[in-house]
């Protein structure tokens, strides 16, 4: 086909931004997808991410910046000329041709010979043999969904996009379907890019996540790495949830840099400090913390606050949450595994204090 | 209860089937007076029914037999097939320009494109006589045929654009991208997914342009000069007693356009249904 590019590689942005007349939806973002990887853009609803997974596709270029494929340059060319396919939000299925044609309608532009046995074949994938004849409209959203990604698949793209492609489903469908793309991006082996706004989503499928905020990406890594270290006050609180207090960096202790808030001096390992000096949003996660009816003492100094007010207690089964009042640092959360034989005995109204182990403590940028 | 109590339940129960029956009495009168009449077995003209020898199928035997009927059906079915097809293409191309492209007038071409559908008939055909009989018979056209096919195709064309663009405005966007994603270029995009999906809409319009040129009288009737459509024919002939082949074709027309309805409706739920 005349203006196909072949490409195999890694899939890079580099300096890419978005601008539409007023408003600029992706600003300056770099970043590079590895080949065979799931990769996960998570962010709020209106933060670039369709934006930029048009740009990919090629529904829309990039005001300035460049979009690679291993060393292949695709900026600047049509969506029918790159080897790249997309998983609509909406699926935008044929309303007009059947499931199967659907499917074949990628391979038989290309000219494949046998584009209708590729389709089949692709249906058995996704399972859904059986509903080749239909239309797309005699379907259900979930089987929707499921041609949406066959229509893509089929074409062994070497990028596969794919837009809050299970946002329309029910938890339930949801969570089925999560492993079932999970599956099929093994099976396949190709480049996926999963653009969602639900955390744990990204979290469970993805091998990288990029955490995507006001055009800009925030941080990127793998799911268990960006969940333990956040390096922004926005991942600390998006990806997860934080306990965070502002303070200052004004001392060394060995391996850790001393926080200093209004009413405590807090110890951080300086590999987990996202500044050496100055001003720092001092956090942890609510799960790693403890809460005590007295007075940790001297041995916890620098990794406790307190005392505290507690304000909420609810029992959730597998854990007790904490809500704690602790003048000067906010309202804290506390996630505690119900594991004691001896459950803590704490009301509304009581006094207590909270630790953490040092090593899970985060400071980021305030 | 008593009786007069028991036929106002009755009555009361089925107010709305009773009202819906007379309603379609009132449609389908003219029709089934139509339908009638044209068994009459008339002396004079078909306007008093004859008892003597009719319902008789005379008319039906040989519909084309007064002197003229058929040319006029002719030449209606001629201009109407014209009009339609050149009204259709225009109406198509322009509908997609409005919707489709950016340019200056856009906005003005949206609302000019109503005027002749707002403007009376009877001032549209006014203004066109004039403007052939000034501008056309200066090149050597006369009244006739051509002139009417003309008219028609102008006051079609706003028909079919307000049509298609309807429908066109409700296709969804996202299905032609998805189609260039999948290696359709502009060519294959456009024959592959937009089209198919316009083209009910565009055959509504056809169907519309057609009933609309093969009704119309009044603005015929100012461009037509000696030539002679079927509603002219008729009307013209209403002087000296409409011919009951008259109540035939008329007739055969109404069940031609009901089975084309028909036939529609069963297309359009084939399609929805499973293959
Ligand atoms: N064609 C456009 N013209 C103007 N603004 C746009 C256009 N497309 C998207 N935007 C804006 O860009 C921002 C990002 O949009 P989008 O990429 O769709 O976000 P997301 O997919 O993350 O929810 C939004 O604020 C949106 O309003
Ligand atoms: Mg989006």
């Amino acid at each position: 086909m005349a203006g196909f590019r072949e490409a195999q590689g890694d899939l890079v942005l580099e300096n890419v931004t978005k601008s539409f007349t007023t408003f600029t939806a992706v600003d300056d973002l770099s970043l590079t997808v590895p080949r065979g990887s799931f990769f996960a853009l998570l962010g709020p609803s209106g933060c670039g991410k369709t934006t930029t997974l048009r740009m990919v596709a090629g529904l829309e270029q990039p005001t300035s910046g460049t979009i690679r494929i291993g060393n292949t340059d695709l900026t600047g060319s049509r969506p029918y000329e790159r080897p790249v396919n997309t998983v609509f939000q909406s699926y935008a299925l044929f309303p007009h041709l059947s499931v199967r044609d659907n499917v074949a309608f990628g391979p038989k532009r290309r000219g494949v010979k046998d584009a209708l046995a590729q389709a089949d074949a692709t249906l058995s994938l996704v399972q859904l043999t059986h509903l080749a004849g239909r239309k797309p409209t005699q379907l259900s959203g979930g089987q929707q969904q499921r041609v949406a990604v066959a229509r893509a698949l089929v074409n062994h793209p070497e990028v596969l996009l794919l837009d809050e492609p299970l946002g329309a489903l029910d938890l339930k469908l949801r969570r089925e379907m999560q492993v079932e793309l999970k599956r099929i991006q093994t099976e396949v082996g190709l480049t996926f890019v999963h653009v969602t706004h639900d955390q744990e989503e990204a979290m469970t499928m993805a091998d990288t996540v990029a955490v995507m905020n006001l055009g800009k990406i925030e941080q990127m890594g793998a799911p268990d790495v960006l969940y333990d270290l956040p390096r922004t006050k926005f991942v600390a609180n998006f990806l997860g949830q934080s306990n965070l207090m502002s303070g200052h960096v004004d001392d060394t202790d060995g391996d850790n840099v001393v926080v200093s808030t209004a009413q405590h001096k807090l110890r951080l390992r300086k590999s987990r400090a996202a500044a050496g000096s100055g001003d720092i949003a001092f956090g942890v996660r609510p799960e790693k913390t403890r809460i005590h009816n007295a007075d940790p003492g001297p041995a916890a100094a620098g990794n406790s606050i307190g005392p505290g007010t507690l304000v909420d207690v609810s029992f959730t089964g597998v854990a007790t949450q904490y809500l704690v009042d602790v003048p000067e640092a906010g309202r804290w959360a506390v996630y505690e595994q119900n594991l004691d034989l001896e459950r803590i005995d704490s009301r509304p109204g009581d006094t207590v204090w909270i630790s953490w182990d040092p090593g899970h403590a985060f400071g980021v940028r305030p | 209860m008593s009786t007069s109590q028991r036929l106002r339940f009755w009555i009361a129960n089925r107010f709305v089937m009773i009202v819906a029956i007379l309603v379609l009495v009132y449609l389908f009168l003219p029709v089934a007076y139509t339908f009638v009449f044209s068994f009459n077995n008339y002396k004079k003209s078909n306007i008093q029914w004859n008892p003597e020898g009719s319902p008789t199928l005379d008319h039906w035997k040989n519909p084309f037999g007064p002197p003229g009927i058929k040319d006029a059906l002719l030449t209606s079915l001629g201009v109407g097939a014209i009009a339609t097809l050149v009204a259709t293409v225009l109406g198509t191309l322009l509908a997609f320009a409005l919707v489709r492209h950016d340019f200056r007038g856009k906005g003005a071409g949206n609302i000019l494109v109503f005027v002749p559908m707002a403007t009376p008939e009877i001032v549209l055909g006014a203004s066109l006589l004039t403007i052939f009989v000034q501008g056309f018979n200066q090149v050597g056209l006369t009244l006739g045929f051509w002139t009417i096919v003309i008219a028609h195709i102008m006051f079609c064309l706003s028909f079919v654009v307000v049509t298609v663009k309807a429908r066109l405005q409700s296709l969804d966007p996202r299905l032609e991208e998805a189609a260039q994603d999948l290696y359709a270029g502009p060519g294959g995009t456009f024959w592959r997914v937009t089209f198919p999906l316009v083209l009910p809409g565009i055959v509504s319009a056809a169907l519309l342009s057609f009933s609309l040129s093969f009704d119309d009288f009044i603005i015929t009737n100012f461009v037509s000069g000696d030539a002679t459509t079927f509603p002219k024919f008729v009307y013209v002939s209403y002087l000296r007693g409409i011919p009951a082949e008259a109540n035939v074709i008329g007739f055969s027309l109404f069940v031609i356009a009901v089975l084309l309805v028909i036939a529609g409706q069963v297309v359009g739920s084939r399609r929805r249904s499973p293959a």
